[in-house]
């Protein structure tokens, strides 16, 4: 991705459509806390800095306190640029901005980015109520069967399809169609496999260039997370970069395993008082310092 | 001092916790800014076990050390030395059972793994079966000790059992002879002191003296 994350773009599947940053607030948000100066430190921060540095060049993504509002610039440049560099920037550095901290007002529709999907277990019913938003495409693309005769291969069930169909009145749900012609609700599916469902048709619906899986492992056991390894190497054969995130040394060894020589890169990432500090390590360095008696995931103390 | 394991799931960490709460103490941290030594566990239990009463006895001190205990055991887990030389670690203790070496082969043993993941020894000072060696990688200096056993404990193989078949001697007496005349090693007759051993530890961590 060669590109600072842009808090603008349109997400992909959400439903009402949403900005990147509404997504996160709307993931973050703990009963109405709706304002967007969850974006800084503590709140209090007067300013905040996202920068991607590929190849020689360094792409980043600045947000400003200015009075009420908070500024959003971006630039490119060869060296990682500082806080201080925001009195520098320029006008046309400005993407958008967050009026009264509530609002969005884009100001510029910049830094195109590759269709991205997002994915975690918390987005499940809004992925739903994106799916049924476009279900004639859903079953005339034929994803409903591929999807559901694929999940089938994780349980002790035969599934043909999936329908949408009233569940005692008259709102419609979305359930598994079985072989001998009963329906299980997606709901009433293991929280695993309703996830695994979801994001199928999602990918299926979307076809994006980049997929962000947030904690892959939720509610998987091992043969799903095997299921998943094989699901995610066929997305990378097919060109999609594919970035998960985990807390499960199994999911990373088995995923990153099987993808091994498709140049994947494994990133600690650790939060330390408002800096996000990264270590880049092959699954080589990973199983190395396992040998040594060090887990990667507790590991920020020797590696950062 | 207080102790950052670096294997979570380890059950070096499920001993050190577990002894932890029979003594009522808490040694291990879940967040460390700097780290500066590490401990190196070459053999399991009770290793971890009475590393928890050594980091309680040694709480003033403040300093947090990171553990790690390797896939390898014994005697081959020098060979990892070099990984641990991150951050600013300038010491690495490492503990380790004798097996069946005597103890200047082990010694030979030790240094010969050092020299051949390329460090250099500047310097040993042995005290018993303490040996502690300044050495050098790379430009960067650091200090490696390795501990193991008790000459005075009568068993021909000599493990960290022999610091606490010692404590059990002096807390049970003569009543513990016989464990020590029908046992093979150190180990085999710690083992047949388990019902003592909560009795012992908690003698270890209310008498430092002790």
């Amino acid at each position: 991705m060669k590109r600072a994350p842009n808090p603008f773009r349109k997400v992909s599947f959400e439903f009402p459509p949403m900005n990147a940053v509404e997504l996160v607030r709307f993931m973050h948000e703990t009963l109405k806390s709706e304002d967007f100066r969850f974006l800084l430190h503590n709140y209090m921060a007067e300013n905040a800095l996202i920068s991607c540095k590929v190849g020689e060049r360094v792409y980043s993504t600045m947000f400003a306190v200015r009075g009420n509002r908070i500024n959003v610039y971006y630039v490119e440049s060869t060296l990682v640029p500082t806080l201080e560099n925001l009195s520098s920037l320029k006008i046309e550095n400005l993407i958008g901005y967050f009026p009264d901290f509530r609002r969005i007002e884009e100001y510029r529709e910049r830094m195109p980015f590759e269709n991205v999907l997002l994915f975690q277990s918390y987005l499940v019913r809004m992925g739903w109520d994106y799916i049924r938003s476009v279900w004639a495409t859903v079953v005339n693309s034929g994803a409903s069967t591929r999807v559901a005769r694929t999940v089938s291969k994780l349980v002790h069930e035969n599934y043909l399809d999936l329908t949408l169909e009233p569940f005692f009145g008259d709102e419609v749900g979305p359930y598994m169609y079985l072989d001998d012609g009963r329906r299980v609700r997606v709901g009433d599916l293991g929280d695993g496999v309703r996830g695994l469902v979801t994001l199928m048709l999602l990918y299926e619906l979307v076809k994006p260039g980049v997929l962000l899986w947030d904690d892959v492992e939720a509610h998987m056991n091992p043969r799903m997370l095997l299921f998943v390894a094989r699901w995610v190497a066929d997305l990378v054969d097919k060109g999609v970069q594919v970035v998960l995130s985990t807390h499960s040394i199994e999911a990373l060894r088995t995923i990153a395993g099987l993808v091994e020589d498709k140049d994947v890169r494994i990133y600690l990432l650790t939060l330390e008082r408002g800096v996000l500090k990264s270590k880049g390590l092959s699954l080589r360095d990973v199983e190395e310092l396992w040998k040594a008696g060090i887990d990667i995931r507790v590991g920020e103390p020797y590696l950062l | 001092m207080k102790l950052y394991p670096f294997m979570t799931v380890d059950s070096v960490v499920r001993h050190i916790v577990r002894v932890s709460r029979w003594l009522g103490f808490d040694v291990l941290v879940s967040v460390v800014e700097e780290l500066r030594c590490f401990i190196v566990i070459g053999d399991g239990t009770p290793e971890d076990e009475i590393l928890a009463l050594i980091a309680y006895h040694l709480n003033g001190v403040g300093k947090v050390i990171g553990i790690a205990k390797p896939e390898f055991v014994g005697i081959k887990v020098f060979e990892l030395i070099p990984m641990y030389l991150v951050q600013k670690v300038g010491s690495i203790l490492v503990l380790i059972d004798q097996e069946d070496y005597d103890v200047e082969v082990l010694i030979k043993e030790v240094e010969e793994r050092l020299r051949g993941h390329g460090i250099a020894i500047e310097s040993r000072g042995n005290k018993g079966r303490l040996v502690v060696y300044d050495c050098e990688r790379g430009g960067r200096r650091f200090r490696l000790i390795v501990i193991n056993g008790l000459d005075e404990i009568p068993f021909e193989r000599h493990m960290v059992e022999d610091h606490l078949l010692k404590a059990a001697k002096i807390l049970l007496g003569e009543q513990i002879d016989d464990v020590f005349s029908k046992s093979r090693d150190a180990k085999e007759a710690w083992k047949k002191l388990y019902q003592y051993r909560e009795d012992i530890y908690r003698k270890l961590r209310n008498d430092k003296s002790f």
